[in-house]
C-alpha cells in the first residue's frame, strides 16, 4: 500500500492496519535515508523481498524480489499540486522523477518497472504523454512496441490504464479527485491517482482488476453528492490494482 | 582542367585535452570508492533533456545495500558547457566556467548533510 501526504503517521496508520486485519503481518519500509518525502509504502511481504532502490523528494524506487535474479521495480510518485505549480513547473517535475526512474532501470539492466501514485496530473497532461517525461500512453498495442524514436533519440513506453477511468462511463466515480473553481477552464473530475507500467510487465496486469475505490465495506468515501469526501476522509479516492 | 582545392576552413585549433564536468564527476565517483574501500561508488548517468540540455546526474550508490543509490547532485548544460546549473537539494546554483564549477562541487562533496548520508549509507552497509 502507497500512502502520499502521510502526515508522519506512519506509526499510527501501521497498528491501525494491524488491528483491522490481524491475520497477516503488514509494515512500514522504513526509507534508507531520513526523508523528507511525503510517501509512504506498507507492505505484507516477508522481510527481504522489497527493499529501497533511491529515495527521493517526489520519488521512491523499491525493487520487489520475485524468483532468483528476477525483480520487479516500483516507483511511488507524488508531484506537487498544480494548485501551487505552473503547467511548466510540473512538466519539469515529471521529467525529473521519469529520469530517476530511468536511471534506475538503466543501472539494474531491465524495465520491469511500475509507476503509482498522486502525478498531480491528468493522464493527458504533457508531464504524463512527453517523451522525456513519463510517456505513457492509452493504447496497450502502442505500448507494447516498447518504444519509438523521437528527435533521434529511443524513448520507451509507458502504459497508462487511467485513460480508462475518465468520465461517467468508466468503471466507478468520474475520477479520483474532484476541484471546483470559478475559472473559465475547469474540468471539475480529475484523474490524478495513476499506475502506469511497462511493456515488459504488462501481460502481468489486468486492467479489469484496476478499480478507483468509491467504497470501503460498508462505508462510502463520497459525500451526498458523489465526489470525494474530504472533510471525513480524503479529497482523493484511492486505486487498486493487481499484478 | 582542375581548380586548385582550397582550404575555407583556415586553421582549426588543436584542442588541447582538457577536462569536463563529466570527466570531474567520474574522478570524484572513483576517489569516492577509493577512499571508502569499495564500500560506496560514485555513479554518473548522462542524458539529453527534451530542451536539448546535457544532464549529469551524480549518484552514491551503496552495492552492499542492494545498490541502493542516492542522488546526490545535477549537472545541466548545452554543448558548450558554461554557463551551467548545479541542482543540489532542490536548489540551483550557476556556474560560468570550471573553477566555479569545482569550486560548487567541492562544497556539496563537504556539505554537512553529504557526510550524513554518506555516514548512514557506511553504517547501514557494515563498514562503520
Amino acid at each position: 500500500m502507497i500512502l502520499c501526504e502521510h502526515a508522519d503517521r506512519t506509526a499510527h496508520i501501521e497498528t491501525a492496519l494491524n488491528k483491522a486485519a490481524p491475520s497477516r503481518r503488514t509494515s512500514f519500509v522504513k526509507p534508507v535515508l531520513a526523508s523528507h518525502s511525503s510517501l509512504a509504502l506498507f507492505s505484507r511481504l516477508t522481510h527481504g523481498r522489497l527493499s529501497p532502490v533511491t529515495e527521493h523528494r517526489h520519488c521512491l524506487v523499491h525493487a520487489l524480489a520475485r524468483s532468483k535474479g528476477d525483480e520487479l521495480l516500483i516507483a511511488s510518485v507524488h508531484l506537487q499540486s498544480p494548485l501551487h505549480q505552473s503547467a511548466n513547473d510540473l512538466l519539469l517535475l515529471a521529467q525529473e522523477s521519469a529520469n530517476l526512474i530511468r536511471d534506475q532501470e538503466r543501472q539494474r539492466g531491465h524495465r520491469q518497472t511500475l509507476v503509482v501514485g498522486d502525478f498531480n496530473m491528468d493522464p493527458y497532461h504533457p508531464g504524463m504523454i512527453a517523451s522525456h517525461a513519463f510517456h505513457a500512453v492509452m493504447d496497450r498495442r502502442l505500448a507494447m512496441e516498447e518504444s519509438r524514436m523521437v528527435q533521434g533519440l529511443e524513448h520507451h513506453f509507458f502504459y497508462n490504464p487511467m485513460w480508462s477511468r475518465l468520465g461517467d462511463d468508466s468503471q466507478g466515480p468520474p475520477g479520483t479527485f474532484f476541484y471546483r473553481k470559478a475559472s473559465p477552464e475547469c474540468h471539475f473530475w480529475h484523474v490524478w491517482d495513476q499506475v502506469l507500467v511497462r511493456p515488459a510487465i504488462l501481460r502481468h496486469f489486468d486492467g479489469a482488476r484496476l478499480s478507483v475505490i468509491a467504497q470501503v465495506g460498508g462505508t462510502s468515501l463520497l459525500d451526498h453528492r458523489g465526489r470525494p469526501n474530504s472533510k471525513k476522509y480524503s479529497d482523493h479516492l484511492p486505486i487498486v490494482f493487481e499484478i | 582542367m582542375s581548380a586548385a582545392t582550397k582550404n575555407l576552413w583556415g586553421s582549426i585549433p588543436v584542442v588541447a585535452k582538457t577536462k569536463t564536468p563529466l570527466t570531474i564527476l567520474r574522478e570524484q565517483g572513483r576517489i569516492l570508492e577509493e577512499e571508502t574501500g569499495g564500500i560506496l561508488v560514485g555513479i554518473v548517468t548522462t542524458r539529453t533533456s527534451a530542451q536539448g540540455e546535457m544532464v549529469h546526474n551524480f549518484y552514491i550508490q551503496a552495492p552492499l545495500l542492494g545498490d541502493y543509490s542516492h542522488l546526490l547532485l545535477s549537472v545541466l548544460h548545452g554543448a558548450t558547457m558554461f554557463p551551467m546549473e548545479v541542482h543540489f537539494e532542490g536548489r540551483k546554483a550557476p556556474a560560468k566556467n570550471m573553477e566555479t564549477f569545482e569550486r560548487l562541487l567541492g562544497g556539496i562533496l563537504k556539505k554537512p548533510s553529504t557526510r550524513e548520508v554518506i555516514n548512514s549509507l557506511l553504517v547501514q552497509s557494515g563498514a562503520l
